[in-house]
């Protein structure tokens, strides 16, 4: 018996690849599929090209100047006057003003976001959202105004007397802090908003208050969107410059009280790379070890964050 | 209304138990508790807004009056 006929029409069904059941596709889809792969690669190649630039000169540093070991363990960070290249005091400040910022940020952010996911009505969740993220919009610059004229003198100093300089690791990691609220509080509340109802409901049902159903059925529920918000708001405060330029100053140091100034990589790097070092110099060669240090850093911190989203990753229908 | 009465001779082998409420009604420490994790989270939506009004309220203090249109 022969084998029945394949017939195919106008409009049948195909999956992308089905070669003998498909129509060629029409020339605006071939645009556009192109359009998009360009937009794609344009982008794996934007960042191949930052990775390569930073790489380059930094194997020149390691190779010439300091070694890993050195460099990633030493206690002492001159590169101009004793030409010492320990980088510790800057990964220091960046984790002690980046800790402060979350031990702010991830309180308030993702009480926020539980606020407006499980307690506002909708009328006060869309008049209270964009008010919060209005702070998002608010340039870092005018924080860092603002820590420097405002919160250091007038509320570190002043209303709560602590004693602190000008410049102080405290006041610009707590407004960095209240910069990434926004970050922690949006996200994170997208992810509270995205679990089923039926799970909320079934909580109910077996007599659970709005308390338990918030924090042992919705938050758990959304972990992995609560973790991708913190991860996101540490990568913004990690990489934030102006506040700590003009809030925490650009004093090396290794220790852990949050008074007195620090130095993270990213006011380094900001306030070396103005335009009047010479190209090829040590202290060139230097801004791009930090920042190849500052790019691992934050590589591996999305690394483990997306292992931690895809383990208690959980889909709902 | 209540039940009608078994028929003459027959036994009655379960006996109804007594009714009271489903749920028990919140005592004042799981009002309390409730109400004061409301009020945190509200305290959190505040904290923003509050530091969101005063650096308003600094730059203009500080930048408003320098606003002409010579500037």
């Amino acid at each position: 018996m022969a084998p029945p006929e394949v017939v195919t029409s106008p409009g049948a069904f195909s999956e992308p690849g089905e070669g003998s059941l498909s129509y060629p596709p029409r020339r605006g889809e071939q645009v556009i599929r192109v359009l998009l792969m360009a937009a794609a690669v344009l982008s794996v190649l934007t960042t191949v090209g930052i990775v390569l630039s930073l790489l380059l000169p930094a194997i020149t540093f390691f190779r010439d100047e300091a070694g890993i070991f050195e460099f990633l363990f030493g206690g002492t960070w001159d590169p101009r006057i004793s030409q010492k290249y320990g980088v510790w005091p800057l990964i220091n400040g960046t984790l002690l003003v980046t800790g402060i910022a979350l031990l702010v940020a991830i309180p308030l952010g993702l009480g926020t976001a539980l606020y407006l996911s499980e307690y506002a009505r909708p009328r006060v969740r869309r008049a209270v959202k964009p008010v919060i993220e209005l702070l998002a919009g608010v340039p870092t610059i005018v924080f860092g105004f603002f820590v420097l004229t405002f919160f250091t003198p007038e509320v570190i100093k002043g209303l709560l007397n602590v004693d602190v300089g000008t410049r102080t690791a405290l006041g610009a990691g707590v407004i960095m802090g209240f910069m990434v609220i926004p970050t922690v509080a949006s996200v994170s509340e997208d992810g509270l908003s995205a679990v089923p109802q039926s799970l909320r409901e079934g909580a109910y049902g077996l007599g659970a208050s709005k308390v338990q159903v918030s924090l042992r059925v919705v938050f758990p529920a959304a972990l992995s969107g609560v973790v991708a918000a913190i991860v996101l708001g540490a990568s913004r405060a990690i990489g934030e410059t102006m506040i700590v330029l003009l809030g925490a100053g650009l004093m090396p140091n290794t220790g852990i009280d949050p008074r007195p100034g620090y130095e993270t990589m990213t006011t380094y790097i900001g306030a070396t790379a103005q335009g009047d070092i010479p190209t090829g110099s040590l202290v060139y060669k230097t801004v791009f070890a930090v920042g190849i240090t500052l790019f691992v850093m934050t590589l591996l911190m999305n690394i483990v964050s997306i292992r931690f989203v895809r383990r208690f990753r959980q889909v709902y229908e | 209304m209540s039940p009608p009465p078994p028929p003459p001779g027959a036994t009655a082998d379960a006996v109804a138990a007594p009714r009271g409420a489903p749920v028990a009604p919140a005592n004042i420490g799981q009002r309390f508790k409730k109400g004061s994790f409301c009020a945190l989270l509200v305290f959190c939506v505040f904290a923003s807004g509050i530091l969101l009004g005063t650096i308003f309220f600094d730059v203009i203090r500080d930048g408003g009056g320098k606003l002409s249109l010579d500037f």
